[in-house]
């Protein structure tokens, strides 16, 4: 009786592991696929596994929505942050999303540049207003690397480049620099010029009908 | 009239030859009704009891039938009938003959058993000993073919079951896997792909006609961000399949 016992006891023992085997490598396959996947990088693991007609391109996947959480979160504590006239505490939070980590590789994806393009223009307004106008233009030059090509953002740099260099005509005019605020005065024309040419060609990607304005007949 | 060759007339069976079709009694019905006979005045049969009262009914005396009135208006003090005390008396001589008691006295043996449990003489007690090892010296013979063989039978065959729903398991895993899983790669490029969305520039989620408001860079990147949270979510269900 006691040797029937340890028998069925090895059996029993045997098909246990034999079934757990199976459960476990079904339990693999089901992390896989199964829509419960919680953490963010095996969201992103099996969005990267999936076949995708954009093979080699880069897909909207977690690691990219983390970043652009957290630019959201930044721009709203600059936001609070300049609500209190504390423009230094804004720069900081802004810079948190410059200074990161970027999703995607090089170059980068086209929001994730588009954000910090964007973030840099933010950021140039706010140094230009506390005074930090060469700070301010290196943030546009930043800014402009990520925006190259005509897109609303590259001509929001643009027209912060031209407002920070207005700044500056003031500040060289309180200094009685009339010379180097009329030169200035020439890069700021010129900034403004590239914002408004660079509306206009996105204004004609979007809409291939568009008409030149001057060619209107007068109503 | 013309009679009809047919048909004859048949006379009805004669009186004495009432009961000649059954068969014959044989030696077997004509012992058990001399044995049927002679229990009959000891009354141990309970039908045959039933059957004598009701065709030929005895007489009863007038203090059973004093007890039976008694007994019917709810005395429950009313003393016995003449053939409750024989079956009492019946009972008693049974129970101090000490022997094994049958039928409805079985159970008041037991209970004798369970409380004063006899004494086992020891001719029994040998007896009793003898007929155990007669029969485990007889039992290897024939169980212990089967009791070697039953562990080994039950851990086969339990192994069979457990190879089965693993291998079960397994089909059915596979069968639930996404193509690439279980494909290899020349036939997972064939699957057909998830349009998964891809990454883009924002452009489109502004209006082109109009410029950035300087200031609204954190209502910019409300729209973005909220616009490609949709993106994930629909890659997500892409990834796993789901339309």
């Amino acid at each position: 009786m006691r040797r029937l016992a340890r028998s069925a006891l090895i059996a029993i023992v045997a098909a246990s592991s034999f079934g757990l085997g199976a459960c476990t490598n079904r339990q693999i396959d089901s992390e896989s696929t199964a829509p419960a996947a919680s953490a963010p990088a095996k969201a992103a693991t099996t969005i990267a596994r999936a076949p995708c007609a954009c093979a080699g391109e880069v897909v909207v996947d977690p690691a990219l929505l983390a970043f652009l959480s957290k630019a959201r979160a930044a721009h709203h504590q600059a936001d609070l942050a300049e609500d209190e006239k504390d423009t230094k505490r804004a720069i900081a939070a802004l810079t948190q999303i410059t200074s990161g980590p970027l999703p995607g590789g090089v170059p980068p994806p086209a929001e994730v540049a588009e954000v910090i393009a964007d973030a840099r223009a933010r950021l140039a307004d706010l140094e230009s207003s506390a005074g930090d106008l060469d700070a301010a233009l290196r943030e546009i030059d930043a800014g402009l690397a990520y925006a190259v090509t005509p897109t609303h953002f590259r001509g929001h740099l643009f027209e912060i480049k031209g407002i920070v260099l207005e700044r500056r005509i003031a500040a060289l005019k309180e200094k009685g620099d009339g010379k180097g605020a009329e030169r200035v005065k020439g890069e700021a024309i010129s900034a403004f010029n590239e914002a408004i040419e660079i509306q206009n060609k996105v204004i004609e990607a979007a809409l291939p009908g568009a008409v030149d304005a001057g060619a209107l007949p007068p109503r | 009239m013309k009679r009809n060759p047919g048909l004859r007339l048949v006379p009805p069976p004669a009186a004495s030859d009432a009961g000649q079709d059954e068969p014959p009694f044989t030696e077997e019905e004509l012992r058990d009704a001399a044995a049927l006979r002679e229990t009959l005045p000891r009354g141990g049969d309970a039908l045959v009891a039933s059957l004598q009262a009701a065709y030929r009914p005895a007489h009863l005396a007038a203090d059973d039938l004093d007890a039976i009135l008694a007994r019917a208006l709810g005395d429950g003090d009313a003393p016995p009938t003449r053939l409750e005390s024989e079956a009492a008396t019946r009972l008693r001589a049974e129970l101090d003959h000490g022997g094994d008691l049958e039928g409805e006295a079985a159970l008041l043996g037991d209970l004798r058993a369970a409380h004063r449990p006899a004494a086992l003489s020891p001719a029994r007690n040998e007896e009793l000993i003898a007929g155990a090892l007669a029969s485990a010296r007889r039992a290897p013979t024939s169980l212990s073919r089967f009791r070697r063989a039953l562990p080994a039978t039950m851990a086969a065959l339990t192994g069979v079951v457990a190879l089965a729903a693993g291998f079960a398991l397994l089909l059915q895993t596979r069968e639930f896997a996404p193509p690439q899983a279980m494909a290899p790669a020349s036939e997972a490029a064939a699957v057909a792909p998830a349009a998964l969305i891809r990454s883009r520039s924002t452009e489109d989620l502004f209006d082109p006609t109009q410029k950035f408001e300087i200031g609204g860079s954190s209502a910019r990147i409300d729209r973005i961000a909220s616009a490609r949270s949709s993106d994930l979510r629909r890659n997500r269900f892409a990834a796993w399949g789901v339309q």
